[in-house]
């Protein structure tokens, strides 16, 4: 799947959360419950290879997703 | 049950077959009264009538203006009784019991003053009754038989008999001369419907029913049917009828049309259907109907129907008509090639709302069980998935809160981005009943719909908010109801999660979201939030119902989370007339996502990758299932324009149409190798089909629906399938090929087999719905026959969640470019992309999709009503008609999406609801101008009434 069309979804996502600190985690739980394998896979790289094209929030809710695949 | 009985049964007909008539409403007193008819002592509630109370004891009484959809009237005086102790003969419909009342029914006097009354009757009437088209079904034949009248001593003097018959309407007749101005037509026009179509004109001998304008047609009448229902006589009768004759068996079934589910009487010669009359049995119409499911039921007999498989190898060459055997078979086997070549992930499934629970629940078994993937989804994607996210959230189930009777109890109504008059139009004639009876009303709409400002209804505020802004304008409302004090403290502290309600009251209290702000986002004065505001929380009973005009935009399911927010902060939960009511727009879009065909959840919203659940399906189906979600619709598309997804089961969507931005949707389903749609006609998605399965239509079907009120409806099969086979046993066929073993001997094994693994539907079959008619999941041991209203002591998740709702306002906004914003709708006569009612006598309502444009921005333009417009958004471009008006307010057009022709999804665009990816249908930002290439149009919306 385009990857332009994972991270404009993600960053919805992002927006659409209110922040707090825990932000992120409910970031992740969404796309752990709503999105495919392939797509959190995707977008994990797409994070990882541009990490600074991400912001804070998205780069540890890829952080906490690899962390609880590793788990 | 299934209703199979003779329409010459010992009651009138007209109130439905089989179905007795009491002649005035039930009382709902529980305090009963000892009143003695006709030397029988009878306990009766207080309240009731004489006429009702007899009638009950089996004392019929006869009556020609009375009928108990419909308040006393007193006019006929067929009904006239005695009472011991009392002067005169009163009329028993407008006589209430009373404790120790004695009454006499059968006496020479009243035997005496009936006979006379129906000799004037009779006087005034064709003595046609051999020929006449109600002969067997007319009350004014059966109370001269019960009257004993034998002979009209009045001579020929001034009569009606001439008076002419006004053919107008496309589905029944109205034959004045036939007429005897009982008035039950204008009556059930007023109370059951709430359209006030009809009066008496003249006066004395000269009264005669008027539809106001030329004829029936032209006038205010929405075809409903209730006046036909009331009729005693053939004044107003089914065109059907006259043509055919009188039915003589029925089945008792479910409407396939809006998300009422409306029960009817199929009524038939034969196998020929010849009427739908709607029960008043039906928990969800009682005994009420709308031009759709009354009338427009032709399409499943229309010569489009498609009753053969079809097959082509490329989407460019002719269908070839092939045996079930040869299309099951490609099928499959192309299914399982193309899995073989790109993975098991490469394929997915589509159900649809418009089938029963049983064809849904064994498509997305198909699709887990024999593709081996999650990738099934259903077009309540497009509708209601944000309802789903948003109540799950807060309330812990994606349901409506109430049964539709709820709002009886109301004491102020908010309706927001919903249009039931036109969408929901039973339980619109429901809600006004009630506003009319004193009921406040706040819509919250950017249109000025009908429960603005028609026949004695008014509401009390109207929000006319900018497209795309709900959720500022919801903030505002709870920031009111936050920082005045109107916060139900005590239900929040006892029902709620105080964690969550302190972090969701920090928020709304902020600035950002006052009134003052959010007047500027929302077009919306300040002081008319803050008035409705107040309203709702300073009602008793305030319940608020909402339509697709919140599902479908970028923030559909923030939006349904704030209205959560707003009726948990103000304890509107948990009893009758409170709540918070999804308005689905199909028929069974309930059904759909209670079934498990979201690509996240089984049957009963439980998530794919709860293992103690999956661990259940897997036992029951003996098939490994995978613990993660599949593709959404939209990621179907995406991924099949970039090659990985190859190929889909359709069944009874059409995609290609209803979808937004379509000119994507063509391109995705262009890029696969095998496109299956299974439906009753070929359709815009069947242009890129390899394999045609024909549909059955719901006169066909054998399952449930189940409503927006959760409740659970026979659909019974009320002719047999022209395709031969029923949906669910095509799928069932086509898992098989592939190598699933999936059968079922008939659909109420499905159903068994859904109550067996859905905890909801504990108990629920078949043979059960057949005992007591409906019912409103949850079933469960606490509830066995239902639960019509959810969340009473607790809430489904244990505590309320308030969810912070922050407005984000949607990336597509109007500019300097395209300076306007299109949303879509629904008329009443047509329904979704048109599939069904176009192919029927309502076209004559509706030809073509019209675009409603503010005067001032049409003057703008140069355009003029009636002409063709091109309308162009950043995505494509259309040609609609114009229709100046203020129903929009300046800076808004408005379009429907019945007609293919108009395309209104080639200009939607690819923007979705954060959550769930429901397409953001409510805000296209668009310009119009005169179309270059046609002359103004003849057809305005006008004319195009007048002619018809």
């Amino acid at each position: 799947m385009d990857v332009t069309i994972l991270t404009r979804m993600a960053e919805q996502i992002e927006l659409n959360i209110p922040v707090h600190e825990d932000t992120y985690l409910r970031i992740s739980e969404h796309l752990v419950k709503f999105w495919t394998p392939q797509m959190r896979t995707d977008f994990y790289q797409q994070v990882t290879k541009n990490r600074k094209d991400f912001s804070a929030t998205l780069n540890k809710v890829v952080d906490e997703l690899r962390a609880k695949a590793n788990a | 049950m299934t209703v199979v009985s003779d329409p010459r049964g010992t009651m009138p007909m007209r109130s439905g077959i089989g179905e007795a008539d009491y002649g005035t409403p039930k009382s709902d007193s529980d305090v009963l009264v000892n009143v003695t008819i006709d030397g029988q002592s009878h306990l009766v509630p207080l309240g009731t009538s004489i006429m009702r109370a007899a009638g009950e004891a089996g004392c019929d009484i006869p009556k020609l203006c009375a009928t108990d959809s419909l308040q006393p009237f007193g006019s006929c005086r067929m009904c006239l009784v005695e009472i011991d102790g009392r002067k005169g003969t009163p009329a028993s419909c407008t006589t209430p019991v009373e404790e120790g009342m004695v009454v006499r029914t059968q006496t020479a006097k009243v035997a005496k003053l009936r006979k006379g009354m129906m000799e004037l009757y009779i006087s005034d009437h064709p003595l046609d009754c051999l020929t006449c088209s109600a002969n067997g079904d007319c009350e004014l034949q059966d109370m001269a038989g019960v009257s004993g009248l034998r002979e009209v001593r009045y001579g020929i003097g001034k009569n009606h008999l001439d008076a002419p018959t006004d053919s107008s309407n496309p589905y029944f007749s109205f034959d004045e001369s036939k007429c005897i101005v009982c008035n039950r037509c204008v009556r059930a026009c007023d109370e059951v419907q709430g359209t006030l179509a009809l009066t008496i004109e003249g006066r004395g001998f000269n009264s005669k029913v008027s539809p106001g304008g030329l004829n029936f047609l032209s006038s205010e009448c929405v075809s409903c049917g209730a006046c036909v229902q009331a009729c005693p006589t053939a004044t107003l009768q089914e065109k059907s009828v006259i043509d055919l004759g009188m039915p003589t068996r029925t089945v008792e079934t479910t409407c396939a049309y809006c998300g009422v589910g409306c029960s009817f009487n199929a009524e038939l010669r034969g196998d020929e259907l010849i009427r739908m009359v709607p029960t008043k049995t039906g928990g969800a119409n009682e005994g009420h109907s709308c031009v759709k499911g009354r009338f427009a039921w032709g399409y499943a007999s229309h010569s489009d129907r498609v009753t053969t498989p079809m097959m082509r190898e490329k989407i460019t060459d002719e269908w070839r008509v092939v045996s079930w055997d040869e299309a099951i078979q490609f099928t499959a086997t192309k299914f399982k090639a193309i899995q073989e070549k790109y993975g098991d992930n490469s394929i997915g499934g589509i159900s649809s709302s418009r089938c029963t629970n049983e064809e849904i629940f064994v498509v997305q078994k198909m699709v887990r069980a024999a593709f081996g993937n999650n990738n099934i989804d259903t077009c309540a994607r497009v509708c209601h998935s944000p309802t789903g996210y948003g109540l799950s959230t807060t309330f812990g189930t994606s349901a409506g809160t109430q049964d539709f009777k709820s709002v009886a109890h109301s004491d102020v109504i908010v309706v927001i981005g919903a249009n039931p008059t036109d969408a929901h139009p039973v339980f619109a004639s429901r809600m006004k009943r009630r506003i009319r009876a004193g009921a406040k009303l706040i819509v919250i709409d950017p249109r000025k719909i009908d429960l603005v400002e028609s026949a004695h209804i008014k509401a009390d505020f109207h929000l006319p908010l900018q497209p795309g802004t709900n959720v500022a304008v919801i903030n505002a409302i709870a920031h009111v109801i936050a920082t005045e004090g109107l916060i139900d403290e005590e239900f929040v502290a006892q029902r709620c999660d105080p964690g969550q309600f302190k972090r969701w009251r920090a928020f709304i209290e902020l600035p950002e979201n006052s009134p003052e702000v959010v007047s500027a986002q929302s077009g919306v004065p300040a002081q008319l939030i803050r008035e409705a505001a107040r309203m709702y929380a300073a009602g008793n009973n305030a319940a608020i119902y909402y339509g697709l005009g919140v599902t479908e935009h970028s923030q559909g399911s923030t939006m349904v989370m704030g209205m959560a927010n707003l009726a948990m902060a103000t304890g509107n939960i948990g009893r009758e007339g409170v709540g918070i009511i999804p308005l689905r727009g199909q028929n069974n879009v309930q059904g759909a996502c209670d079934m498990g065909s979201f690509p996240h959840e089984l049957s009963g919203y439980r998530h794919v990758s709860d293992n103690a659940v999956r661990e259940q399906f897997e036992m029951l189906w003996d098939v490994k299932l995978l613990p993660d979600p599949g593709m959404r619709i939209p990621n179907m598309f995406d991924n099949a324009i970039s090659g990985e997804f190859r190929g889909v089961f359709v069944h009874g969507e059409d995609i290609a149409q209803s979808d937004p931005n379509v000119k994507h949707v063509h391109r995705a389903l262009e890029s696969m190798d095998l496109v299956v749609v299974q439906d009753l006609f070929l359709n815009e998605t069947s242009k890129f089909a390899h394999v045609f399965l024909p549909g059955t239509s719901f006169l066909e079907k054998d399952g449930t629906f189940t409503n927006a009120e959760r409740r659970i409806n026979r659909v019974r099969p009320v002719m047999a399938a022209r395709n031969g086979k029923q949906e669910w046993q095509i799928v069932c066929e086509i898992a098989q090929a592939m190598g699933y073993d999936m059968h079922y001997d008939n659909a109420a094994q499905i159903m068994d087999e859904i109550a067996q693994i859905t905890p909801t539907f504990k108990g629920v079959s078949f043979a059960m719905l057949d005992q007591v008619g409906s019912v409103q999941w949850p079933c469960n041991d606490a509830a066995p026959t239902g639960t019509p209203i959810m969340h009473i002591d607790n809430f489904v998740r244990g505590q309320g969640q308030f969810m912070e709702t922050p407005f984000v306002p949607t990336e597509e906004r109007s500019n300097r470019k395209f300076p306007l914003l299109l949303t879509t709708g629904r008329i009443l006569s047509q329904y979704n992309v048109g599939a069904q009612t176009r192919r029927t006598k309502n076209t004559t309502w509706h030809t073509q999709d019209l675009l409603e444009i503010h005067e001032a921005d049409a003057a703008m333009r140069g355009i003029v009503d009636g002409q063709k417009i091109a309308i162009t958004s950043r995505i494509g471009e259309t040609i609609l008609t114009a229709h100046v008006t203020q129903r929009v307010p300046a800076g808004v057009v408005h379009t429907t999406f019945h007609h293919p022709q108009s395309g209104a999804n080639v200009i939607t665009t690819e923007f979705s609801d954060w959550a769930t990816n429901c397409p953001e249908y409510k805000v296209t930002a668009v310009e119009i101008r005169p179309a270059e290439s046609s002359a103004p149009a003849t057809n305005t919306l006008d004319e195009v009434l007048t002619k018809v």
